[in-house]
């Protein structure tokens, strides 16, 4: 039977929720821009008010459908709306911000109910070359006990977005397969997710992605995630409900747990 | 994106507070701009301290989507109004404008005000506002 997911794509204005759904979707996004007259306090064209909604199909049927907030804070009431029955979620934050971690602040507080599942990604736009640069997002998030993945990433890419995609796809599966299993996340690694068909997925850049990512895309990651399973199986945070489709992962993806 | 002047608003302001006047059934007008911004409201629910910030946001969201789902079905025109048909309260909400100065002009009012009135109303009161935007 085809199965639907629902993600969603969070994070402030201008981060690059829009283009990353643009630069997966199989279909034209349903988009909700407007002129933005706020220019002072973002220099951007265009800004979301509604929603933008794409959709991966995957191999097996099943689809991905991808919904991404409008990121001010003056539609926060679509923010609920939005995040109401998705599977997970993929935040976005850009360190070129004056002060980055104020708005990534303000979606850990909104979303922190899903984000405490761990079935979620942060990936950081915009970071710099410095070694080390991720690890302020990282233990950001341990400071609100948000175990997740952090990528850093150029939605413009394909591959970046699809990166993100496969790891928080391996991360619910971990996730789940550990809930199920009673098991330490390390035993859970040979589990099932959508991930397995979104690398498969001949439509997909990321299917031939075999080679290490290279300078400048989608090259450092941190996984903040060692524990979350292991705290899951201990009893101490169930997952939420979910289930997933029987595929094998074959996510090209450093995995550090 | 070009917001209003303060003499834009100002005249816009008396003709919303005087359609108000003339029709109590009306609740609230308000001007936002396509982003969610609210620009001139008026009307008996203004003096709600965060109703007309709050609603201007979902008035755009809501004329956004509107147009979303327009395309989606196979309009090739502008989306001209949203309607809101509730058990006590009529909401339309209209486009104004165009061009740099895009709004959303939305108009919530008793039921007892029938749909063909409240339209007729809405289109007269953006009729008055884009001459006075011009």
């Amino acid at each position: 039977m085809v199965q639907e997911y629902k993600l969603l794509f969070a994070g402030g204005m201008g981060v690059g929720k829009t283009t990353a759904i643009s630069a997966v979707s199989e279909i034209p996004p349903v988009s909700t821009d407007v002129a933005n007259s706020d220019r002072e306090a973002f220099d951007k064209e265009l800004t979301t008010v509604t929603l933008d909604y794409g959709r991966i199909t995957l191999p097996s049927g099943d689809r991905l459908r991808l919904y991404g907030i409008p990121g001010q804070q003056r539609f926060s009431f679509m923010w609920a709306m939005l995040e109401h029955g998705a599977m997970g979620m993929v935040l976005l934050a850009d360190a070129s911000r004056p002060d980055p971690f104020v708005e990534l602040d303000i979606f850990l507080k909104a979303f922190s109910k899903l984000l405490r599942t761990g079935r979620a990604v942060l990936g950081v736009g915009r970071l710099s070359k410095r070694r080390g640069a991720l690890d302020k997002y990282v233990a950001k998030l341990a400071r609100r006990k948000i175990k997740i993945p952090v990528f850093s990433v150029d939605v413009r890419k394909k591959k970046d977005v699809l990166l993100l995609l496969d790891a928080l796809f391996t991360q619910i599966e971990v996730l789940e397969e550990a809930y199920r299993s009673g098991e330490p996340s390390g035993k859970a690694a040979q589990s099932t997710s959508p991930a397995g068909d979104l690398a498969n997925n001949p439509a997909s850049d990321h299917a031939n992605d075999k080679e290490p990512a290279k300078d400048g895309e989608a090259s450092e990651k941190v996984a903040a995630s060692a524990s979350l399973a292991d705290d899951l199986a201990s009893g101490k945070e169930p997952p939420k409900g979910g289930v997933f489709p029987g595929k094998t992962v074959q996510s090209t993806n450093e995995t550090t747990v | 994106m070009k917001p209003l002047s303060k003499i834009q608003a100002t005249a816009l302001q008396l003709r919303l507070n005087h359609c108000c006047a003339r029709v109590p059934e009306i609740r609230l007008i308000l001007l936002a701009t396509v982003d969610g911004f609210q620009q001139v409201v008026a009307g008996s629910q203004r003096a709600d301290a965060e109703l007309p910030e709050k609603f201007a946001a979902i008035a755009s969201s809501m004329m956004a989507l509107g147009e979303a789902a327009g395309k989606e079905v196979g309009s090739k025109k502008r989306l001209e109004a949203v309607v809101l048909d509730l058990t006590d309260l009529r909401v339309i909400l209209r486009m104004v404008g165009g061009g740099k100065q895009q709004f959303v002009l939305a108009t919530v009012a008793d039921r007892k005000v029938s749909l063909g009135v409240l339209l007729k109303i809405v289109y007269e009161n953006a009729r008055l506002l884009e001459e006075a935007l011009c």
